[in-house]
């Protein structure tokens, strides 16, 4: 075990120093002097500020010695300043995760809900009505894009019924609970859709391989109730794949989220993310883009670590 | 599934009588799979997969039928101008024109018009190009580059192999649609060739990994080591032993990955960072029309509609090309 975890650490120390570099070497493929990038093109040239930033950047210094000291910075939680709004953009990022981690944590839990019986029926009618139904129900949710989810959620829910606000968040802190969840419900109803057919995808498959088991055939030979043999023996090696196959699919929905939280103006991450694109505002979009792929490298990291702890075999070999 | 199953227990069993396909394997040896004809895999797809089919094929034509100049049909088959306002001044008849903004579905609008009187069905259907053009760019960089990539270290292995594949992990690392924002927003002019080559050049990683696993799997089989004991040139069985073989895999793979895609087209110009308007896209028309979804939900439906057929049926073709050569690939 203690091997797997080591050798998994330093897999992730390396992603990371990869991930981390990449990004940063965006900024070296800005055409012309990124200082113009950064103050955009019409700002004005007070030559104080620039050599000011130059200095800040370094921009002086060899490219690796640059990328050197600001990982060095990162590392110690350091993501620089926008100079466009003059935020940390550190302190930016944290004040806006819970609401993109809320978002994303609420999608992955109604997928999962809706998933899991979705799937178990399909496999255990495998071939009968219920199955190709479901299944052709999978395919179409598999295909729509979230933000036209989103879009039609907000016109059925906002503009026919007007039982949800169509844009906008409620913080839990000052609004409460219930104020809250009428603003979530719809964006993670949105992003849930896509997650919620891969899951159900998956959990079918892999049940119709576990039912063929030869200890399923023994507790069917005991007399155990389907009901029974479904829930406790069935779905628990499905639980394993499922696991991992929410951990792959984070990235995607970290990339569902930015969309969401545009269309539904929800000021988490993702949107300061689209914001910052639209301003051109080079030090946070770079700040974001490592936090998120950070994030997700590091989930992953966890989910397989994770699977190493609940599989034996893996922990063994 | 029960083939497999069988196969694993029992590996002396005739695998041939087994197969439901590839012929060439009835006798018995280790040879390169033949290939079908277009009516033998034609007549064997479901008929969703037809229907599926025929859409692409109606959204590919639209779109080169809407970019090429077909003045010389004598306008038989006229599709309006994407652009043209059809309540703005017009010089040739030197008065305004009779359209109205968001108008509904008419002989002359057949999808009825946008919010600035923009005929909706010729921006639907030019809009499949800027779709069109991004699935094909990066379909080419895949499967050439990422293709050739994949196979040469699949094969040759070594070195080159670790560097590459760990190129491609970190590259994977990425939240694709974050790492591709920030790619996107470096250029300040985002234009077709832009947008195209950006996706193309992320779509490389994923095809590389493919073609690597296949060209494993292939460098192994008893047709590349018979090359090798009759002394052929180790370039010579890669172009003409572990390519070909390669290139359906990744061919059905790019049906998949099209589907992928279009999303992020799609994705990328809803939120206005693909093509710069007022170039139509689907993804630009439906953040447009949503403004307006009180007033007409109709606008927003049809590119919703046309996005999401095309993606569904990209992956119902992709499905079952994956399915051929995962079939084919379990009985050899």
């Amino acid at each position: 075990m203690g091997k797997v975890i080591a050798s998994r650490l330093a897999r992730l120390v390396a992603t990371l120093l990869a991930v981390t570099f990449l990004t940063f070497s965006m900024t070296a493929l800005l055409p012309g002097d990124p200082v113009n990038a950064i103050l955009g093109v019409e700002a004005v040239r007070d030559p104080e500020v620039v050599a000011k930033i130059r200095a800040d950047l370094g921009l002086d210094d060899p490219f690796f010695l640059r990328y050197a000291n600001w990982l060095k910075d990162a590392a110690t939680g350091d993501l620089g300043q926008s100079y466009i709004t003059d935020q940390d953009v550190l302190t930016t990022i944290t004040q806006r995760l819970p609401v993109t981690a809320q978002l994303a944590f609420m999608a992955i839990v109604m997928a999962l809900i809706l998933a899991i019986p979705i799937g178990v029926l399909g496999a255990y009618k495998q071939g009968k009505w219920q199955d190709s139904s479901t299944s052709a129900g999978v395919q179409i949710a598999l295909s729509i894009p979230n933000f036209i989810v989103g879009i039609f959620l907000i016109w059925l829910f906002s503009v026919r019924l007007g039982w949800l606000p169509a844009s906008n968040w409620n913080r839990i802190t000052t609004e409460g609970l219930i104020q809250n969840l009428k603003t979530a419900i719809l964006p993670a109803s949105a992003l849930a859709m896509t997650q919620m057919a891969i899951f159900s995808r998956l959990v079918r498959s892999d049940m119709i391989a576990t039912l063929q088991e030869d200890y399923i055939l023994a507790a069917r030979s005991k007399g155990l109730s389907d009901r029974f043999i479904l829930l406790r023996h069935a779905l628990r090696p499905s639980s394993l794949s499922l696991m991992t196959i929410v951990g792959i699919n984070f990235g995607a929905l970290l990339g569902g989220t930015v969309i969401i939280e545009y269309l539904f103006a929800i000021p988490g991450v993702g949107f300061r993310l689209i914001n910052a694109i639209f301003q051109r505002d080079i030090i946070v979009i770079q700040g974001i883009t490592v936090f998120i792929a950070t994030a997700y490298v590091v989930i992953n990291t966890i989910v397989d670590l994770l699977y190493a702890v609940v599989d034996p075999r893996i922990r063994k070999g | 599934m029960e083939h497999t199953d069988l196969d694993n227990r029992l590996p002396e069993f005739p695998r041939d009588r087994l197969s439901n396909v590839s012929a060439s394997v009835t006798t018995g040896v280790d040879v390169a799979p033949k290939k079908a004809t277009f009516q033998e895999v034609v007549s064997s797809m479901p008929l969703r997969v037809k229907f599926a089919s025929l859409w692409i094929v109606v959204v590919v034509v639209g779109a080169i039928y809407a970019k090429i100049d077909t003045s010389w049909l004598g306008g038989s088959l006229p599709l309006q101008d994407p652009n043209f306002q059809t309540n703005g001044f017009d010089r040739a008849t030197g008065s305004f024109g009779t359209g109205e903004p968001i108008e509904g579905m008419s002989a002359a609008h057949w999808l009825g018009t946008d919010a600035i009187a923009r005929d909706t069905f010729a921006r639907l259907v030019h809009g499949g190009w800027v779709s069109l053009v991004v699935v094909v760019v990066s379909a080419a960089c895949g499967v050439i580059i990422g293709g050739f990539l994949g196979s040469l270290v699949g094969f040759v292995r070594g070195r080159t192999e670790t560097v590459i594949m760990a190129t491609v992990d970190v590259i994977l690392a990425f939240p694709a649609l974050v790492l591709l924002l920030a790619l996107v927003s470096i250029f300040e002019v985002r234009n077709l060739f832009v947008i195209s080559t950006v996706i193309g050049v992320l779509s490389i990683p994923a095809y590389t990994r493919v073609a690597r696993a296949n060209a494993l799997a292939i460098s192994s089989r008893q047709f590349v080591t018979a090359a090798r004991a009759i002394g052929t040139k180790p370039s010579r069985i890669l172009f003409r032993e572990v390519i070909p073989n390669v290139l359906p895999t990744l061919l059905a793979y790019a049906m998949v990955a099209a589907a992928f895609v279009v999303v992020v087209e799609g994705s990328l110009s809803f939120l206005g960072l693909s093509v710069q308007l007022p170039t139509p896209t689907w993804g630009n028309m439906i953040n447009q029309a949503r403004r307006d979804i009180k007033l007409n939900v109709a606008q927003v439906i049809w590119p919703s509609l046309a996005l999401s057929i095309t993606v569904l049926s990209l992956n119902q073709v992709g499905d079952f090309f994956q399915q051929r050569r995962a079939v084919k690939g379990s009985n050899l």
